[in-house]
């Protein structure tokens, strides 16, 4: 019991640890605070999501969500995403929110960044920020002839071409200033003490 | 001049002053300082964790906070060491008590900033493949050459001057160091007696790397300014005048930095008699041109874009003139350019805690003016040209406090390893003027 008390006093003391368990006491009680409750959802709205070559833009896509137009609440929004499995599991990276029409139409251009099949979801969203509706499609890059990316893929890149002298300069002049630096270091290390 | 200097060190105050934050007990206000500090960089840490196991696709602009600290934080290490090399090719001998914390605050601004970089990666496991695949027709490796070529740079240049204050704090503090400290500064200090031939060896390259180090530092902001720039389809990433205007930026936050670190130190290690009044004055003084050619640039940034009217640009600069950024925005313009400007130029208000106020407001404005930089245009939908509401999550701020936390946390560290004066360059000086002193009185009796 008495080294109970020692120890008490010993941390009422050392006020470096009261911090540290002010600190975690703080942490522990955000984590361990309830989660609120969930709501009662309505049933989800239909929704249709298309995705397609644009003509007008070689090497963009048009994806386009329709939704019943009596579906369709004041402020209703549309959020796109483009799904990858570059972080493990399926993950949607947001493309673009757009409002949706009245008549429950609404169309947004991408522009993809890499060959191969993609996904697509979109989710319907209130104006509170619910999500009212999902949908998910799928495209393949390389299906629509001449292909969204080829005209991106096969576009010359500057350093490839005219610029390719120029690339050597940089790279030289980077490769100099290295040299420079560690001349300088090794010099410096290696002759101060033979000059003491 | 070797002569006179080793006859000046009649200053043992000198040398016991740069020495005082190695030797000097923690009182309960830097233990404060260190877990408090080291508390939010732990936050921070968490919160890059968390990110890293729940992905960051909270918000359209969820990289935007990284990339804002990222150049926030690399700019401010950007004036330290060109003040410093400024200082040094042009042989200002106020310069000399200044030096090594505007040295070191650029090593660690330096490091931090390029961990920044970090968060705002989607896969950091990967970030070996920038160097094992590089594409030499992305901004971004350019960033990253030049980054890592000017950290080394600047850890080069924090060294060399170093290397005789090692070997006089190795010799003035002796066993009270403790075995780690006295075998680093044995080491570090490579033999150094102050011998003629050591000198000109010193401070040749010295000179060497304080001319390296201008052009690299121009070159990592000019790079990171194009970063933008190329991205020319984002209203308002201008691609003439961001990178001249990056570096105009960085020059002007850092030394705003190096003033409220030396205030900082001064007042914490009583270097009342080293670090002078004088020495805030002339730093704001070199506020001056940069703060107003930042204002005159900001000026030339938004004037043609808000003339020829293009959709995209006139919502950006609405947003930020009359819209939802217009506090933030003015906020920038008042208290980054125009109070900071106003403060030096008014005899009254020339005094160290209206400079040190100064630079505090510099700091803060221009990383609310890099987020709106980074930010606003963002979240510009392209198709549907709107601007869009940012939103953001526990993450960002937690990391954004982190890598803030971090930079005095670090240069306080470091102090307790190095001398926080340049003791050998201080006592050279004071021998060089003493003896100019002499040559002119002789020539006056002549």
């Amino acid at each position: 019991m008495r080294s109970y008390l020692a120890g008490f006093a010993w941390i009422a003391r050392n006020w470096a640890l009261k911090i540290i368990l002010v600190v975690t006491a703080a942490i522990v009680a955000v984590c361990a605070s309830p989660m609120p409750a969930a709501a009662d959802s309505p049933p989800p709205v239909p929704v249709k999501l298309s995705v397609a070559a644009d003509t007008a833009r070689p090497g963009s896509l048009v994806l386009t969500v329709q939704v019943p137009p009596t579906s369709v609440s004041a402020g209703a929004t549309v959020a796109f995403f483009v799904v990858t499995k570059e972080f493990g599991s399926d993950t949607e990276v947001p493309i673009e929110t757009a409002d949706l029409s009245k008549s429950g139409v609404v169309g947004i251009g991408y522009k993809p960044t890499w060959n191969g099949q993609q996904t697509f979801t979109v989710h319907v969203l209130s104006a509170a920020g619910a999500t009212s509706g999902s949908a998910r499609a799928g495209f393949d890059v390389s299906d629509g002839s001449p292909g969204p990316l080829n005209s991106v893929a096969n576009h010359p890149r500057p350093f490839s071409t005219e610029g390719a002298v120029f690339l050597a300069g940089l790279l030289s002049a980077v490769a100099l200033v290295w040299l420079a630096l560690i001349a300088t270091l090794v010099r410096v290390v290696i002759r101060l003490p033979k000059l003491g | 001049v070797a002569e006179r200097a080793e006859k000046q060190s009649t200053a043992p105050g000198l040398r016991e002053a740069a020495l005082r934050p190695v030797m000097q007990r923690w009182g309960r206000g830097s233990w404060a300082l260190v877990i408090s500090l080291g508390t939010l960089v732990l936050l921070g840490l968490v919160a890059f964790v968390d990110q890293v196991i729940t992905g960051v696709n909270s918000d359209a602009t969820f990289w935007g906070f990284n990339i804002v600290n990222f150049v926030a934080i690399i700019g401010v290490s950007y004036g330290g060491a060109v003040v410093s090399a400024v200082l040094r090719l042009t042989g200002a001998s106020w310069r000399a008590p200044l030096t090594r914390i505007a040295e070191a605050t650029a090593v660690v601004a330096v490091v931090i900033g390029g961990a920044a970089i970090i968060p705002s990666v989607g896969r950091p496991d990967r970030m070996w493949e920038f160097f094992s695949r590089p594409n030499f027709s992305s901004p971004l490796i350019w960033d990253a050459i030049a980054i890592a070529t000017y950290a080394c740079a600047s850890i080069v240049f924090f060294y060399l001057p170093l290397i005789p204050d090692l070997a006089m704090a190795s010799e003035a503090v002796g066993e009270r160091a403790g075995r780690f400290r006295r075998a680093l500064w044995r080491i570090g200090a490579r033999g150094w007696t102050g011998s003629p031939q050591q000198r000109r060896l010193l401070n040749g390259s010295i000179g060497l790397v304080a001319m390296i180090i201008i052009p690299l530092a121009v070159s990592v902001h000019s790079v990171l300014g194009w970063a933008f720039a190329i991205t020319s389809i984002r209203p308002w990433w201008s691609e003439e005048l961001w990178p001249p205007l990056f570096v105009i930026a960085a020059l002007y936050t850092g030394i705003a930095l190096v003033i409220l670190v030396l205030a900082w130190f001064r007042r914490a290690f009583k270097l009342y008699e080293q670090i002078t009044d004088r020495h805030f004055v002339r730093l704001g003084y070199v506020l001056v041109p940069f703060g107003a050619a930042y204002l005159y640039m900001t000026v030339a940034d938004f004037l043609p874009g808000s003339y020829h009217g293009q959709p995209a640009i006139t919502a950006v600069f609405k947003a930020l003139f009359v819209g939802a950024y217009a506090p933030l925005f003015w906020l920038f313009v008042v208290g980054g350019l125009v109070v900071p400007l106003l403060i030096v130029a008014i005899p009254r208000t020339r005094t160290v805690r209206w400079i040190v106020f100064a630079a505090a407001a510099i700091d803060v404005t221009f990383w609310v003016n890099r987020a709106l930089m980074v930010i606003v245009p963002s979240s510009f939908g392209l198709n549907t040209n709107t601007l869009h509401t940012v939103a953001v999550t526990w993450v960002t701020p937690a990391i954004t406090i982190g890598e803030m936390a971090a930079i005095p946390l670090f240069t306080f560290l470091l102090f307790r390893f190095v001398p926080i004066l340049g003791v050998t360059e201080i006592e050279e000086l004071e021998a060089e003027e003493v003896a100019m002193r002499r040559l002119a009185l002789q020539g006056e009796g002549a």
